[in-house]
């Protein structure tokens, strides 16, 4: 039997004005993934969230979380979501916000939320408006993991904690995810915030997955150029301007095809996602095990 | 010794996967009151103030109408004497008194829409909080309810207030003390009674549905101003016609009583087609000719502010419904 997949992308494609902020995004998000959502400023990583979150609607294409489309009511208890400005009423102390999250959510899970809180020490009497960035962020949080939801959305999530904070609240949720089966897709700009705690990568560009995967076959699938072959490469003219990036970021081939001699390093996932982003050109590649089940796949793979 | 196994028949009760717990519409409400706690304890004093007014305004207005009878001013020689234009001066401002609380009073609906419908919605939007309230486990629509509940009760609850003071005043004050001051004068009309209960209503409907459509407070304002206007200049126009107009045909001037609302009067000619007195040429109107008068009398004030006033309602009740119907799905 084939579990549904947490979040399940085909074609979709989200319009602001008249500009398209997201492009024929097709992916899968498979269950008890901890997804890292990576790319540039203005890549539409957030516009993604809001959509999975059902503030947005797509304009084109489907999107599904947890089997149903966007937006069921069904699934409102199922995920959380912290947006990037971690809204909160601000003139609510944060013990009314937990009331808020227990009083709105049928499956609330007071420990939970404490949890995220109780170790930073945040004064739960304290009105939400004069806590400080961080702090705003653990309160948003905690809200979210009070709900316990299968599929927690989380927008740059960790961008404003310390790293000791950054550990814990990791920690707590990679504990949901280990012991709820919950999927967490997380966003972020800077990959080294994740790169300890992901397994899988979905990676946007200018509204377009370039790059998704289980992380271990990302990297199984690219092989670097020889640093000894890189002048060869850029005279081939596949090469990025000279000093942008380091030198060992400068192909993409995938493996097995394309795999010549002189392709033979493995690359660390931020040259991986540093390639892709100075190549805009180079094919995109989505792994099998984040490729949407269409229905043919699914007769397929029950076959 | 042992007993076969003995068949108990239960019954097992499958779950409806469809049936999943809801959150009670008392939390939503809950949430509603908790953050406009602000705005909503303000309303108290505002009330007070306005009853404390009320009630001077009231007490000066019969005591300088007492003074004027008590003088003998109101009829007979004395009434030109010194002392009674100093009384009649009294009652003047009295009047004044009476006029400005009535100002008050019709702003009540104006700031409540301004200050409370209008935001209601739109500051969520403007501040981005409403991400927080719908990706909690309520829909937009089963949230904006919660706001509903609370924007229309309070809204009630200020209204009837006011116009409670609106008819405290308009008993106190009646023709008799200000005569010319007919209930059915915008001024005392839209001050007092169901008419100022359901125009707060309208106006904090008209408030929530520009902020749900606009998405910005100050947007909000403003259309809930425009909005507003229209509603009550429509509405004013059209009170007439709410309740059946009577008409007076007479051989000699006036019989209205006081509190009447003369809508129109003229001649009627022998052909039974009527002139009113402005369109009668240079020559004036046709002797002999009977005088007619259509208007509405004292007793039909109150049938015709409720019939008004359902109309209010329903006008907010169709503005609530399409803010309700705004939120039905997201927009980017």
């Amino acid at each position: 039997m084939i579990t549904t997949p947490a979040v399940q992308a085909v074609g979709l494609g989200v319009r602001r004005g008249r500009s398209e902020v997201l492009h024929d995004c097709r992916f899968r998000i498979p269950r008890g993934a901890v997804c890292g959502l990576v790319g540039p400023n203005g890549a539409g990583k957030s516009v993604l969230l809001a959509t999975a979150a059902g503030l947005v609607a797509p304009d084109s294409g489907r999107l599904e979380l947890l089997g149903r489309p966007v937006g069921d009511a069904a699934n409102r208890p199922r995920i959380a979501y912290v947006d990037q400005n971690r809204s909160l009423y601000r003139q609510f102390s944060v013990q009314r916000l937990l009331r808020l999250g227990r009083d709105l959510n049928p499956g609330w899970r007071p420990d939970a939320a404490e949890e995220v809180l109780d170790a930073a020490r945040i004064p739960v009497r304290a009105r939400a408006g004069s806590l400080s960035g961080g702090q705003r962020t653990l309160v948003s949080l905690a809200l979210a993991r009070g709900k316990a939801a299968d599929v927690l959305l989380l927008d740059e999530p960790l961008s404003d904690l310390d790293p000791l904070a950054r550990r814990r609240t990791m920690g707590l949720l990679l504990a949901d995810v280990a012991e709820r089966g919950a999927t967490l897709l997380l966003s972020s700009h800077v990959l080294a915030d994740l790169e300890e705690s992901i397994d899988h990568l979905l990676l946007l560009d200018h509204g377009r997955v370039r790059l998704a995967g289980p992380l271990p076959e990302l990297l199984a699938a690219h092989r670097l150029p020889d640093p000894l072959s890189v002048p060869a490469a850029r005279s081939a003219g596949v090469g990025a301007p000279a000093g942008s990036v380091p030198a060992r970021a400068h192909r993409v081939d995938l493996l097995p095809g394309d795999a010549g001699p002189d392709h033979t390093e493995a690359p660390t996932l931020e040259e991986l996602v540093l390639a892709y982003l100075h190549h805009p050109g180079a094919p995109d590649w989505i792994s099998p095990a984040m490729r949407p089940l269409t229905p043919e796949t699914c007769e397929a793979v029950g076959a | 010794m042992s007993t076969s196994p003995q068949l108990v028949p239960i019954l097992v009760r499958a779950r409806d996967p469809r049936r999943r717990p809801r959150v009670p519409t008392a939390a939503v409400v809950r949430l509603a009151i908790h953050q406009h706690r602000i705005v909503l304890a303000l309303a108290v004093p505002v009330l007070a103030v306005l009853t404390l007014w009320t009630r001077d305004v009231a007490a000066q207005a019969v005591a300088a109408h007492a003074q004027l009878a008590a003088g003998g001013c109101l009829s007979g020689p004395s009434a030109a004497s010194e002392g009674c234009l100093d009384l009649v001066q009294q009652v003047q401002s009295a009047s004044q008194a009476v006029r400005h609380l009535q100002y008050a009073l019709v702003a009540l609906p104006v700031l409540a829409g301004l200050f409370f419908g209008a935001p209601l919605v739109a500051r969520e939007f403007e501040q981005g909080t409403h991400r927080l309230a719908f990706s909690q486990s309520v829909s937009p629509q089963q949230w904006l309810r919660g706001q509903l509940a609370l924007a229309c009760g309070a809204a009630l609850l200020v209204g009837t207030a006011g116009a409670a003071l609106g008819v405290w005043l308009h008993d106190a004050v009646g023709p008799a003390v200000f005569p010319g001051d007919g209930a059915f004068m915008l001024l005392p009309y839209n001050a007092d009674g169901p008419v100022l209960a359901a125009s707060t209503l309208l106006a904090v409907a008209l408030g929530v549905v520009a902020g749900t459509l606009t998405r910005r407070t100050l947007a909000a304002m403003a259309a809930m101003l425009g909005l507003y206007g229209a509603a009550m200049a429509a509405l004013t126009w059209l009170r007439q016609y709410l309740q059946p107009v009577r008409t007076l045909l007479t051989h000699h001037g006036y019989d209205l009583a006081p509190d009447d609302w003369l809508l129109r009067d003229g001649v009627q000619l022998a052909d039974g087609h009527r002139l009113l007195y402005a369109q009668c040429g240079p020559g004036g109107c046709p002797d002999g000719a009977p005088t007619f008068e259509d208007y509405h009398t004292a007793d039909q004030l109150w049938p015709m502010q409720w019939a008004e006033a359902g109309l209010m309602v329903l006008l907010a009740a169709a503005a609530l419904a399409l803010a309700h119907r705004a939120l039905r799905r997201p927009r980017g």
